[in-house]
């Protein structure tokens, strides 16, 4: 569960101090499959970068599963970020010179979990999302939507709390992204994991359980 | 703790195996040659030095110089001299020397030269003068009227040939004529030529103990050195110790001793040379990898930002591209020793000519294992710094580059 309240993200760049949200609170609950939209400049990244511990909100807290996360260090909120939250970017970012298997089981090497439970995990994970038979492939050897798969497996292998994911179809065309979507919300229903999603398409939207819509960096949705 | 380096072992082996394999040879191979560069170039001036000390010690002073004291001409009772350092353990043999001063004459050319008598036998277990005869043969105990001649002192056919004035080609068999400051005047049949392709050593002439006898026209109980070698593993220091316990009153040298501090301070800048080599070397390795890891790192820094955003450690991230670099490193270290033990032999096999003699490599192991310890090490400095720069970037701005 994350409780975010009153974020404020000022950037200053320049002379310039840019806004890019301006106190926005928000209680995502075990389980559910959010949407966060908003038009470009909303600050729907910038609410997504500071659920997700890669940046520090100028202003406000932020609880996930009860850890105020302001009390983390670096450090720590690395090893968070590893053993609580998966994430899935516009770009694949897989390590091109690692296969498929490899590319999802290293997060469990990092974690330094047992060998043989980690494969079997990494495995299952792998049938799941349809690239059971391409294990020993390289990116290089992949389409874009099933490199962003691979990039999924990767983020959910691990059973994190929340998956989040920022414009995961954003490079992919109509029917790749759909395969995408089909895939993350098959991922939300039946195993139960909460996922907080950026996206910009409106035809999104009939995926998403609840939606945070941001504008200027306010909430301006129903539950603002 | 082999854990921690197991996932940047394991992403720097694959980064490797899978990557750019033009690249990974490239890299091998500059870094063999610097490694080569950082051995081979000092091994050629060790071996010139080296070389030099040997042919000094086996033809030239040997192990210890006995010489006479300050302000004396000459070493007198030398024969209670001999029989007293040749007791002396550590010592193999002594060989005195007598040197007299003449003008030697052939064919219309004349060289004021010093003389030297030794008694053959002796002198054949001192020095090694008598295996570099290069015309003729060396001299006998007992011979009289006969001389040999250093290469520079007999000289070329062709004048341009001549490092220092000569005889101007005299050969074995030739007759040279000696005007001793004594007066006397001999002529002597030249029995051999040597050359050991020491300056020192080659522009010596040499006769017998007997024929200096006649000249000087008395029995010899003088000489103007004794050449004393050690037994084999008996250090010169030790021994020439040993000699002044023993009640030897004159000026006693170890060859060190004898080639004096304008020669320790050449070496000495030979040394410097041979560091500058290997500074450089290092330079130019740690720059190479430097770039290398840097090209690397700024390639692929929006993947490192992902990954340090999914959560891998920074940690892991630097110590993956350090791992990259080491192993680059040791394989081009094993690269390049394998071209120096290829060099090596092979100038071993065929010397290179230089004017001093032919000069093999001289390698010293310890320097092959020192050497690979510095270049690891400048590799590792060159790999972190790039990697840690990258990994230390805020995680949004690596991965909105």
């Amino acid at each position: 569960m994350i409780i975010a309240r009153d974020l404020y993200r000022i950037y200053t760049m320049g002379q310039v101090k840019v806004h890019a949200l301006n106190g926005v609170s928000v209680e995502i609950r075990s389980g559910e499959f959010i949407g966060v939209v908003g038009p470009s400049g909303s600050g729907k990244s910038t609410l997504l970068h500071l659920l997700g511990l890669l940046d520090r909100p100028t202003s406000g807290e932020i609880e996930i599963d009860g850890i105020d996360t302001r009390t983390l260090s670096d450090e720590q909120r690395a090893d968070f970020r590893l053993r609580r939250l998966g994430y899935v970017f516009q770009e694949y970012a897989l390590v091109p010179e690692l296969t498929v298997f490899e590319n999802v089981i290293l997060p469990f090497m990092a974690r330094e979990e047992p060998p043989e439970r980690s494969r079997d995990q990494v495995m299952e994970i792998l049938e799941i999302i349809g690239l059971g038979q391409r294990t020993n492939h390289l990116q290089s050897e992949l389409s874009g939507g099933e490199q962003q798969r691979v990039a999924i497996a990767r983020a959910i292998a691990g059973r994190p709390s929340i998956l989040f994911a920022d414009e995961p179809c954003a490079n992919l065309d109509t029917e790749n992204s759909r395969v995408i979507l089909d895939l993350l919300a098959g991922i939300n229903k039946e195993m139960g994991q909460t996922i907080v999603m950026v996206s910009h398409e409106d035809w999104h939207r009939e995926y998403f359980e609840r939606i945070i819509q941001l504008r200027d960096g306010k909430r301006v949705d129903e539950g603002a | 703790m082999l854990n921690r380096y197991r996932v940047p072992f394991f992403l720097a082996l694959r980064s490797l195996q899978r990557g750019n394999l033009g690249s990974l040879v490239l890299t091998v191979v500059i870094v063999g040659m610097v490694f080569t560069n950082m051995i081979f170039m000092p091994s050629i001036i060790t071996g010139a030095i080296v070389n030099y000390e040997q042919q000094t010690v086996d033809t030239y002073t040997s192990d210890i110089i006995i010489e006479p004291k300050e302000d004396f001409r000459y070493i007198e009772d030398l024969s209670g001299l001999l029989d007293k350092v040749n007791r002396v353990p550590g010592v193999k043999r002594a060989s005195p020397h007598y040197a007299a001063g003449a003008v030697l004459r052939h064919k219309g050319k004349a060289l004021s030269m010093a003389v030297e008598a030794v008694q053959p036998r002796d002198e054949m277990l001192v020095t090694t003068l008598s295996s570099y005869m290069e015309e003729g043969t060396y001299l006998g105990d007992g011979d009289t009227g006969e001389i040999i001649l250093g290469r520079y002192v007999a000289g070329f056919k062709d004048p341009s040939e001549d490092f220092l004035p000569s005889l101007g080609g005299v050969k074995v068999g030739d007759t040279v004529t000696a005007e001793y400051t004594n007066g006397v005047v001999r002529e002597y049949r030249v029995k051999g030529i040597f050359r050991t392709y020491s300056f020192n050593t080659d522009y010596l002439v040499f006769t017998t103990w007997d024929e200096m006898e006649v000249v000087e026209g008395r029995e010899l109980d003088q000489a103007t050195s004794v050449l004393v070698k050690t037994d084999p593993g008996a250090d010169e220091n030790d021994v020439k110790k040993t000699l002044l316990r023993y009640g030897v009153q004159e000026d006693v040298q170890t060859w060190l001793d004898f080639l004096g501090n304008a020669y320790r301070n050449a070496v000495e800048s030979y040394n410097i040379l041979n560091n500058i080599t290997v500074v450089v070397s290092l330079v130019i390795a740690a720059v190479v990898l430097f770039v290398v890891i840097m090209i690397k790192t700024l390639n692929s820094r929006r993947q490192i930002g992902i990954l340090l955003a999914i959560g891998i450690r920074k940690d892991i991230i630097i110590n993956s591209y350090l791992f990259q670099v080491l192993i680059l490193a040791i394989l081009g270290i094993i690269f390049g020793i394998l071209v120096v033990l290829g060099l090596t032999a092979y100038f071993t096999a065929f010397p290179i000519e230089f004017p001093e003699g032919n000069i093999s490599p001289y390698i010293v192991p310890a320097d092959i294992g020192i050497n690979a310890l510095y270049l690891f090490g400048a590799s590792a400095l060159a790999g972190y710094i790039p990697a840690w720069r990258i990994a230390n970037k805020e995680i949004l701005e690596s991965m909105r580059m």
